[in-house]
């Protein structure tokens, strides 16, 4: 359903007038029904009469317009009062899902709801108990978490289990929102206790989740009768919450080897079961339980091979993949015992790509003696793979088998050479930048690659990469191949035509050429370093002259530098280091061993998300910055605005006055035009009523701030990191709440600009950046902001250079009080 | 350790369903997803698992939607991806076909369904049974007003509702073994495994116990003793989670409280070598530059007393051939320009049988390329299904229910075995 913004906006009022029209008379009005099917999808059968099910059909249209996007917030009153109140229980779940949907832009209104919703979570019904319980815990507004707790606590005692399982996810969101709340019902004892006795295995599971992520120290849940008692009622649980059981015992050290082995025979039949993620996690258990203990890890990394395999090729693409990439990490852990079983790496036809690339590094991993040819017949097969990349990849696989199998690589370097029979261009292309790698590591082979390139057209190769290994494997062993001048004298002739790293490559070629075979070379060297010279990459131009100047400057020495010939390299540097091979591990059955990367590089920590996450989403910083305002309703919201408005106009006043003198200083960059051109700045969203900008401002401390200092955020970050020197002090204030608002404002107005703000109620954080006048030194700042009522404090990091310590601390007195002129 | 929120996107990427469990993904990452995926496909690296600026997407495609699961955390990748399955199972169950159409008209359901299954990220119920007694769908919730809570919470047995009636008690088990083969260009098999699974289908009153017995063959050589003559090793036996697994550990017997309707029982796989079923030798003569002539000889090997029927070989063809004669010896064989194969169908193909096919083309005059598009070559490909025969030999010797109401439940056990990716790499 296509549609542009001004049909929507119809739409909007119409829905309005027609959720008017029934909370009146129960009944749409008369002349739009005829249209029928214009109220939503699915209706238009029957012209509906009673109102639940007039409701229903609006309800249904309003949360279709809010799943694609379209802002349905201006309805939310009449939602309220429309279904409110109902028995009708899929009435009520609509309405809570606009109403979760759109609790946090429209806080104030929220509060109408929540009475609706605390009601229900006293209803005779356990599903309508649960699904309140459910919304009023996912409103997301800090200042109604008072109104839900009383109904939390209750629920954690519900008779029904349906209705405690949600209350024990709901303390995680209380947790989420304000931790201290938690601390203070002592619901974690509670949940403890849940988890401890519950008679429902759901409940169970749920207390250990979120018990996870409250307790300061989840290591000290895992004690031995807690494991034993998880484990003996394993099976009472669902599917997902043994996965997280699981998950929760794998950390599990046992005391002796015995009980190591009881632990696994309890959860022996788990390998058997048919979900995937059941059996991952329980292979994870027993790595992990046996990892102290060599033979029996090495016992059950046999036993666990099969249901792997299995796996594998079963369930569709997604799992497929998963399976094998934590297969392949422990290929990698292990290639020995995985030898025999190679074939269950080959690929499948139908193998989706990423399967295809995953299996082809398991191929590679377990190749040893007894298996290469076998494998390398098979690689062979994969070269004319429909998917260049699986073709490229399959011919880089053999290369890399027969680095690794060095001495006994013979016949596999010619199963590679014969790739370029092919006449294929990218197996023609790939097969050249392998040859160049495998020269570098297995000298005996050269010879019969150097053959190999004798009736090579260099011409039909296209792919830079290839033309740069060709050019390296003629600059290095050209003295073995007859041809080798004159074919670099031909791809000199084109010289500008190549890319940089193909030029780069040649003036090194020719350079080492000429040490070998002099008379030869003479012209070629002199063409390529005239042609490079005349570059205009600077990195071509100054390794011509470089060349150049060496060989006329000495030529002993040139010969010594150029001239030498490759060391040899044993391994390569993308091999995997066996302490991230030993990281993987211990994150196994996550997503790290499907990036094979530890979960630090792809994870920011929690409150970093948070605060990334404003920083990107303008639209959720403005809903929590008016959420704020909003707080305890519309009249105080009211005063609290006219408060600003006029410390606004006197703080403008104080600044102008500093200005004057400042400006005939000569204030150099208009600040309009800086704003303009500095995304980073418009990021900062309280920037947009622009004040003067305060010139020489902090005379007072004996420092002078440049007033429009400049710095992207990529710069703070990696400042932040690395300034030595601190100041940190603290400014408390009830007004800090009524001040937040302008704060980026004023201190913009001293010299010091906001490089980023965000954050909720209670705790706002800025980001702020200062320079000295002769710019000789930066200051960066994190100002916490805690806006609680009657506790207000802002708590301030001001960092800078070790050099400018004493620098610093006049700044950091400077910036307290202008804080608290500010503030008080 | 959580799911952020659930995206149901059309193929295009404009969101059918958003639920939003964590509030630290905004509907905007569907954009995001869908650029980050149109950049990989580019790039040759797309997987069903991609991450971008510290968030993970997690996908998989079923008809003409995306179900999308974002997280910001590093989740059990298994267990999100099996949920994402289980949406798909439980969403069919109950709209009957998934897609784009089935999902805007019943998105009120979905919701509700999505608020079951999962909360704040944690999945909670997943089993469609139970769902079912308390989310009914749009026609079913017009008539039934009364409600009732999820009952199989307290119930032992959560995949198994009680109270189910049916008139006529009846089970329906199919033992089904596929054949995956992967045999070389020169004819050696390079790969040869069976992948078995034993499907019920069952329609039974009450709380039925069921016990299913098979025949000594597999339950000795699942316990590692050899029998006698032909051994095939079943290995890697899984089973549903309704099966007593410790039952079946001490004395063989599989006894189970069954779910409702279909499920797989258990699976197997066999992997020690067995001779290809039906074999394929294809011989390709260039007699001159422009003709191509193909003859392709299909053999049936095994009994004849059993037939393969449907059987369908797919030879692949070089995409500029034109101007087909074919002449089969039995069943009909057509040139599918589209697949870039030579189509040969046989109804019905007895055991101990061999079949000719021949097939001349005309190619262009002439050659250039051809040996670059010639280079990149699938295989041959089979189809087939052969009724009452299983490779394993494993027999269904008797299948019992018991339920404490008495009835007889008719028990209707079939064997089948077909093909799996049935591959012949050629010349």
């Amino acid at each position: 359903m296509p549609r542009d913004k001004m049909k929507t906006k119809g739409e909007v009022s119409d829905l309005k007038a027609k959720l008017a029209a029934v909370i009146k008379t129960g009944t749409l009005p008369q002349p739009k029904d005829g249209k029928g099917g214009s109220t939503g999808k699915g209706q238009s059968h029957a012209v509906p009469k009673d109102p639940q099910t007039v409701k229903r059909g609006l309800f249904k249209s309003i949360l279709h317009y809010m799943t694609i996007n379209v802002d349905m917030s201006g309805l939310f009153t009449q939602m309220i009062i429309a279904s409110t109140p109902t028995n009708d229980i899929v009435l009520k779940k609509m309405l809570y899902l606009y109403i979760c949907t759109y609790a946090q832009q429209k806080p104030d209104l929220t509060l109408l709801a929540v009475n609706t919703l605390t009601k229900d979570c006293g209803d005779s019904d356990p599903t309508v108990r649960g699904l309140a319980l459910r919304s009023l815990c996912s409103l997301r507004v800090p200042n109604l978490i008072e109104y839900l707790l009383t109904p939390l606590k209750t629920a954690l005692a519900d008779r029904d289990a349906y209705v405690r399982r949600t209350a024990v996810l709901g303390v995680l969101k209380v947790f989420r929102l304000d931790a201290n709340v938690v601390e203070e019902l002592e619901l974690e004892q509670k949940l403890k206790e849940m988890f401890a006795n519950d008679s429902d295995s759901q409940v169970v599971a749920n207390s250990l989740s979120v018990l996870q992520q409250i307790v300061k120290n989840p290591q000290d849940l895992i004690t031995k009768p807690v494991v034993y008692s998880l484990l003996n009622r394993l099976k009472e649980f669902s599917e997902w919450s043994q996965c997280a059981v699981l998950e929760f015992v794998s950390n599990y050290r046992p005391e002796d080897g015995e009980e190591t082995f009881d632990i696994m025979n309890v959860l022996e039949d788990r390998l058997q079961h048919s979900n995937s993620a059941l059996v991952l996690a329980t292979i994870k258990v027993f790595l992990h339980l046996t990892i102290a203990i060599p033979d029996i890890h090495q016992q059950v990394l046999e036993r666990i091979r099969g249901p792997l395999f299995t796996m594998m090729h079963n369930k569709g693409p997604e799992i497929s993949y998963t399976v094998a990439s934590h297969l392949r990490l422990l290929v990698e852990r292990a290639p020995m015992l995985f030898s025999q079983d190679y074939k269950q790496f080959y690929c499948r036809y139908n193998d989706s790509l990423h399967v295809k690339k995953v299996k082809l590094g398991m191929l590679t991993s377990v190749a040893d003696e007894s298996n290469a040819y076998d494998i390398v017949n098979e690689l062979c097969e994969y070269a004319t793979d429909p998917s260049e990349t699986i073709s490229r990849e399959s011919i880089k696989a053999v290369g890399t088998i027969a680095m690794n199998l060095g001495q006994t690589a013979d016949g596999l370097v010619e199963r590679l050479l014969s790739f370029l029979d092919m006449q294929m261009d990218h197996v023609t292309a790939e097969t050249y930048i392998v040859m160049a790698d495998m020269m570098r590591c297995l000298p005996d082979q050269v010879e019969k690659c150097v053959d190999a390139l004798a009736s090579m057209r260099t011409v039909e190769v296209v792919n830079p990469e290839a033309r740069e290994a060709i050019v390296w494997i003629l600059g290095a062993h050209g003295d073995k191949l007859q041809e080798a001048p004159y074919i670099l004298e031909n791809m000199a002739m084109a010289f500008d035509e190549e890319e940089v790293r193909v030029q780069l490559a040649m003036l090194t070629a020719a350079a080492k050429l000429f040490f070998k075979r002099p008379p030869e070379c003479h012209r070629l060297l002199t063409d390529v370093l005239e042609k490079g010279s005349e570059s205009a990459n600077q990195d071509v131009h100054d390794r011509s002259l470089f060349y150049f100047r060496l060989l006329k400057k000495d030529i002993q020495v040139a010969a010594q530098v150029l001239g030498s010939n490759p060391p040899t390299t044993a391994t390569f540097a993308e091999e995997l280091g066996s302490e991230l091979k030993e990281t993987l591990f211990k994150e196994f059955n996550s997503l790290s061993p499907l990036y094979s990367e530890p979960a630090t590089n792809f994870i920011a920590d929690d409150n970093e998300i948070e605060y990334e996450h404003d920083l990107y989403d303008l639209e959720a910083v403005e809903g929590n910055a008016s959420g704020g305002e909003n707080k305890g309703g519309a009249a105080y919201a009211d005063t609290n605005l006219l408060d600003l408005s006029d410390d606004l106009s006197d703080a403008t006043i104080a600044t102008t006055t500093t200005t004057t003198t400042a400006a005939s200083n000569g204030a150099p960059t208009p600040e309009a035009t800086r704003l303009e051109a500095d995304p980073m700045a418009l990021l900062d969203m309280l920037d947009v009523e622009e004040p003067a900008s305060g010139a020489g401002a902090g005379v007072e401390q004996g420092i002078r701030l440049n007033p429009s200092p400049f710095m992207d955020a990529g710069k703070f970050q990696q400042l932040w990191g690395s300034l030595g020197a601190q100041e940190t002090f603290a400014v408390s204030s009830p007004n800090v709440r009524a001040k937040m608002p302008e704060l980026s404002n004023q201190m913009k107005a001293v010299g010091i600009l906001t490089m980023a703000s965000g954050g909720q109620e209670p705790m706002y954080k800025f980001y702020q950046y200062a320079q000295l006048e002769d710019n000789s030194a930066v200051f960066l700042v994190e100002l916490i902001a805690n806006t609680t009522q009657g506790g207000g404090m802002l708590s301030v990091t001001c960092k800078s250079d070790a050099q400018h310590q004493s620098c610093l601390k006049s700044f950091a007195s400077f910036f307290q009080s202008s804080l608290t002129a500010y503030v008080d | 350790m959580a799911t952020s929120a659930i995206f149901i996107l059309d193929l295009k990427g404009k969101v059918i369903i958003y639920r939003d469990y964590r509030g630290d993904v905004p509907i905007s990452y569907a954009d995001r997803f869908m650029e980050k995926v149109a950049e990989l496909e580019d790039a040759g690296k797309a997987s069903p698992i991609i991450q971008d600026e510290g968030v993970t997407y997690l996908y998989l495609q079923h008809s003409n939607l995306y179900l999308l699961a974002v997280t910001k955390s590093n989740v059990n990748a298994a267990s999100t991806v099996y949920f994402l399955h289980k949406l798909v199972e439980v969403f069919t169950k109950y709209f009957e076909q998934l897609e784009e159409e089935s999902v805007r008209d019943n998105f009120v359901t979905v919701y509700e369904l999505l608020d079951e299954m999962m909360d704040f990220g944690y999945p909670q119920f997943t089993e469609a049974n139970i769902l079912q007694e308390f989310i009914k769908t749009e026609a079913q919730k017009m008539d039934v007003v009364e409600r009732k809570a999820p009952m199989a919470v307290t119930n032992a047995v959560s995949w198994r509702s009680e109270g189910i009636k049916y008139k006529k008690n009846e089970v329906f088990l199919d033992v089904v073994e596929s054949v995956n083969l992967l045999v070389n260009a020169n004819g050696s098999v390079v790969r040869s495994e069976i992948m078995g699974a034993l499907k019920m289908r069952t329609y039974l009153t009450g709380m039925p116990e069921c016990k299913l017995g098979l025949n000594d063959r597999v339950l000795l050589e699942s316990q590692g003793k050899s029998g006698k003559g032909k051994a095939v090793d079943l290995e890697d036996m899984k089973f549903h989670q309704c099966v007593r697994l410790a039952r079946f550990e001490s004395d063989r017997t599989i006894s189970f409280v069954p779910p409702d309707g279909a499920f797989d029982l258990m699976t197997y796989r066999i992997s020690s070598q067995v001779k290809p079923l039906i074999w394929i030798e294809c011989t390709v003569n260039n007699s001159s530059r422009s003709r191509v002539e193909y003859l392709v000889k299909a053999k049936s090997q095994f009994k004849a007393r059993s037939a393969a029927s449907n059987v369908e070989i797919s030879i692949p063809v070089a995409s500029d051939a034109t101007a087909p004669v074919v002449r089969a010896s039995q069943g009909s064989a057509e040139y599918a320009p589209e697949r870039e194969a030579l189509v040969w169908k046989i109804k019905n193909f007895p055991g101990g049988k061999e079949f000719l096919l021949r097939a001349k083309f005309s190619l262009p005059s002439i050659e250039g390329d051809s040996s670059v598009e010639g280079g990149r070559k699938q295989p041959i490909q089979v189809n087939f299904e052969i009724p009452y025969f299983t490779v394993s030999g494993i027999q269904v010797r008797y299948l019992k229910v018991i339920e404490k109401s008495g009835y007889q439940a008719l028990p209707w056990v079939r064997y089948i075995t077909q093909s799996g990716e049935y591959e012949i790499r050629m010349n």
